[in-house]
C-alpha cells in the first residue's frame, strides 16, 4: 500500500505528467471557460439578443486563449485545473441565476 | 511552468507550433491558393477558354434574362431551382445553371451549368468534370477523405494552436523591432531564426487576422453555447434573426404561371440603381409560392452578406424586407468574415493577400525547419559516432520534406491530372484529387527512405520543372495558349500561367542552392562549407556532414 502510494507520488511528480495535465487543462478546461463565458455574455450583454450572442461568440476565443496561456503559466499544474474549473463553475452558476 | 514566464512562453511556442504545423501548412497553403479559386476553376475547364468571355452589359440584361428563362424552361423544366449567373470580373461569362430534384435520401440534387457562347452561337454543355479551385477551397477547412464535421473540428483545433503560437511568439520576441531589421545570411540555425522572424513579423497583422477570423467563420460550430443559453438551442431562430433574407418558403403544390423575370428589372433598378446584378435565382418553379431572388455584385464592398431582393414569381411583388443599415455588431461580424474570404479585393489587393498567405506558409515552414536544425545540432556528436538520429527528429524531417517540398509538387500534379486524364473517365473529378494525394504519398515514401538534401533537391526540381512547363501544358491541351490569351486580354488565364512559372522559378532557385551546397560539401572543408551556406540550405547542413 505504501509502495503503491510512493509510485503514485512519483508518477505525479514526473515532467510528462505535469505537461499532460497542463495541456488537458488548457484544452478542455479552457474550452469550458470559453463556453461558459460565451453563454453568460450572450445573456447579459446590454444588446439585442442576436447581437449579444454574436459578440459573445466572437469574443469567446479570446477567453479560450487566455485560459490556455494561464494553465501553462501557473506554478503547479493542479492550480491550472483549480482556477479554470472554479471560474467556469462560477460562470455557470451565474448563468443559472440570470437565465 | 518553467522558471520564468518568458521561458514558459518559449517552450509553449515551440511545442504548440511544432505539434500541428503540418496540418497548418496544408491549411495555409490551400487557403492561400484559393484566393485564386475562380481563376483556377476557369483554367481547369479549357472548354471555356474561348467563345464565352464577355463583360457585364447593362443594356443586354433584359434580353439575357429572357433568353435564360426560355432556355431553362426548355431544358430544366423539373429542376429544383434555376440560376442565371451574369458575368462578373472573376467569372467573365454568362451561364444558366440548375439543381435537379434531389434523389430519395439526399439533401441536394445535382448541379448542372451550361455556359452561353457569345454572339448567339449556342451554349457549351459539356465541360470536363473537375473540382478546380473549389478543391483547394474545400481542402482548407474540410480536408479530404473524411466527414466534413470531423475535419472542421481538426482544423479548428489546429487554428487555436496557431493563435496560441502567435501570441506566445509575440511575447518571446522581445527585440521585435531590432530583429525586424536584421537578417543574417549563411549563419546556420541563426539564419533560419531570422527567416522565421521576418516572415512572421512582416505579415503579423495578417497572420493574427486570418487565424482569428478563421475561427470566427466557423464559430457557430465551435462555440454554439451562446445560442444554447439565449435561444434555448434554437439555432434556426438565431440564424433567421441573423440573416432575415435567408428564409426559404416551401412550395404549396398549386401550380401557377410565372412572370417574365426581366419585367422585374425596373423594380430592381429602383432599389439598387446601376449596381450590377450577379445572379438571379428562381425557386419553387411554377408554384403558387415561387420566388425570384436578385443578388447584386457587391464589388469592392467589404461585406460577405448576400442580401437578395426577393419577388413573388407569380405576382412579381417584392416580398423581402429592405434591410436597415446594419448595427455595429453585425457590421463587425460581417467585416471579420469578409476579411477572411477577401471577396472584396481587386486584383492588386488580392496579390497582396496572396503574398501574405505565402509569408504565412514560410513562417510555418521556417519554424519547423528551424526546430529540425537545432535538434540535429544537439545530436550531432552522437550522429557522428554512428548513432541514428532520434525518432522525433527523423519524423519531423520526414514530415518537413513531405509537406514543404511535397505540397507544390502535389498541386502541380493536380493540374496535370486535370489536363491529361481522359474527359469521359468515371469519377474524373475525384481522380484529380486522388492524384494530388498520391503525389503527396509518394513524397512521403521517399521521405521514409531518404531525407537528405538529395531528396529535397530531387523533389524541388521535380516541382520546378512541372510548374515551369504549365504554360506548355496549357498550350497543348487547350485551344488557347499564353500569347493568345495575352492578346485577348484574358488576364485570369495569363495570370495562372505566369504564377506557375514564377513559383516554378522559385523552386528551381531553391533546388539550385541545394545543388551548390552538395558540390561544396564534397570538395571543401567544413569551415568553408559553412560560410557558403544560404539560409534555405542550413537545415540540411548537418545532414550531409553526418552522412
Amino acid at each position: 500500500m505504501v509502495l503503491a502510494n510512493c509510485k503514485f507520488r512519483a508518477l505525479f511528480a514526473t515532467k510528462g505528467f505535469d505537461i499532460s495535465s497542463r495541456a488537458l487543462a488548457a484544452i478542455f478546461g479552457g474550452y469550458i471557460v470559453a463556453a461558459t463565458a460565451c453563454g453568460l455574455l450572450s445573456l447579459s450583454l446590454p444588446l439585442p439578443k442576436a447581437e449579444s450572442v454574436l459578440v459573445a461568440m466572437m469574443l469567446s476565443f479570446l477567453f479560450y486563449l487566455a485560459a490556455a496561456l494561464w494553465s501553462f503559466s501557473v506554478r503547479k499544474n493542479w492550480q491550472a485545473w483549480r482556477d479554470l474549473l472554479c471560474i467556469s463553475t462560477l460562470l455557470y452558476l451565474i448563468i443559472l441565476v440570470v437565465g | 511552468m518553467k522558471e520564468t514566464f518568458f521561458r514558459t512562453m518559449t517552450w509553449l511556442h515551440t511545442w504548440v507550433g511544432l505539434l500541428v504545423c503540418w496540418v497548418l501548412l496544408l491549411v495555409f497553403f490551400a487557403g492561400t491558393v484559393s484566393y485564386y479559386r475562380y481563376e483556377i476553376s476557369l483554367w481547369t475547364q479549357p472548354e471555356l477558354h474561348s467563345e464565352v468571355f464577355q463583360h457585364y452589359q447593362e443594356n443586354h440584361l433584359e434580353q439575357q434574362l429572357a433568353q435564360g428563362q426560355d432556355y431553362l424552361e426548355l431544358h430544366a423544366e423539373n429542376a429544383k431551382d434555376w440560376r442565371i449567373n451574369l458575368p462578373i470580373e472573376r467569372k467573365p461569362y454568362l451561364s444558366y445553371s440548375w439543381q435537379t430534384q434531389p434523389k430519395a435520401g439526399q439533401r441536394r440534387g445535382e448541379f448542372i451549368e451550361h455556359v452561353v457562347k457569345t454572339n448567339d452561337q449556342g451554349v457549351v454543355t459539356e465541360t470536363r468534370d473537375s473540382k478546380g479551385g473549389n478543391f483547394f477551397y474545400r481542402l482548407h477547412f474540410d480536408l479530404h477523405y473524411m466527414p466534413a464535421k470531423i475535419a472542421r473540428w481538426i482544423v479548428g483545433f489546429c487554428t487555436m494552436f496557431m493563435l496560441l503560437a502567435l501570441i506566445s511568439g509575440i511575447v518571446i520576441h522581445k527585440r521585435i523591432f531590432k530583429d525586424f531589421f536584421s537578417f543574417r545570411r549563411n549563419k546556420g540555425s541563426r539564419s533560419w531564426l531570422d527567416a522565421h522572424n521576418v516572415s512572421s513579423v512582416l505579415a503579423l497583422p495578417y497572420h493574427l487576422m486570418i487565424t482569428y477570423t478563421g475561427l470566427i467563420t466557423l464559430m457557430m460550430m465551435y462555440m454554439p453555447w451562446g445560442v444554447l443559453t439565449a435561444y434555448d438551442g434554437d439555432t434556426r431562430a438565431f440564424r433567421a434573426e441573423l440573416n432575415p433574407g435567408r428564409e426559404q418558403v416551401k412550395p404549396v403544390g398549386i401550380s401557377a404561371d410565372m412572370v417574365q423575370i426581366n419585367t422585374l428589372l425596373p423594380l430592381v433598378k429602383s432599389y439598387w440603381g446601376e449596381t450590377p446584378i450577379k445572379q438571379v435565382v428562381v425557386t419553387n418553379l411554377n408554384d403558387q409560392n415561387s420566388r425570384i431572388s436578385f443578388y447584386k455584385n457587391t464589388q469592392q464592398a467589404v461585406t460577405d452578406k448576400r442580401i437578395p431582393l426577393v419577388f413573388s414569381g407569380v405576382t412579381g411583388k417584392l416580398v423581402s424586407d429592405i434591410p436597415d443599415s446594419p448595427s455595429a455588431t453585425h457590421a463587425t461580424h460581417d467585416t471579420l468574415m469578409s476579411l477572411h474570404t477577401a471577396r472584396f479585393s481587386e486584383p492588386l489587393l488580392r496579390v497582396f493577400f496572396f503574398i501574405c498567405g505565402i509569408m504565412g506558409c514560410a513562417m510555418i515552414a521556417t519554424g519547423t525547419l528551424l526546430w529540425a536544425v537545432k535538434i540535429r545540432q544537439k545530436q550531432q556528436k552522437n550522429i557522428k559516432n554512428g548513432a541514428k538520429p532520434s525518432l522525433g527528429l527523423r519524423l519531423v524531417e520526414g514530415l518537413n520534406l513531405t509537406f514543404i517540398a511535397g505540397l507544390p509538387v502535389a498541386t502541380c500534379s493536380f493540374f496535370y491530372a486535370n489536363r491529361l486524364l481522359p474527359t469521359e473517365m468515371a469519377n474524373r473529378a475525384q481522380w484529380e484529387v486522388n492524384c494530388f494525394f498520391i503525389t503527396l504519398t509518394l513524397v512521403a515514401m521517399l521521405a521514409c527512405i531518404n531525407r537528405t538534401q538529395t531528396s529535397w533537391r530531387f523533389v524541388l526540381r521535380f516541382g520546378a520543372i512541372g510548374l515551369l512547363a504549365i504554360p506548355a501544358l496549357n498550350a497543348l491541351t487547350s485551344n488557347s495558349h499564353l500569347i493568345n490569351n495575352i492578346s485577348q486580354q484574358q488576364w485570369a488565364l495569363v495570370g495562372f500561367d505566369m504564377m506557375c512559372v514564377l513559383l516554378g522559378g522559385a523552386l528551381w532557385f531553391a533546388s539550385n542552392k541545394l545543388a551548390n551546397k552538395i558540390s561544396l560539401s564534397t570538395s571543401s572543408s567544413p569551415a568553408k562549407h559553412k560560410a557558403n551556406i544560404t539560409p534555405k540550405l542550413a537545415s540540411q547542413i548537418t545532414s550531409t556532414k553526418g552522412a
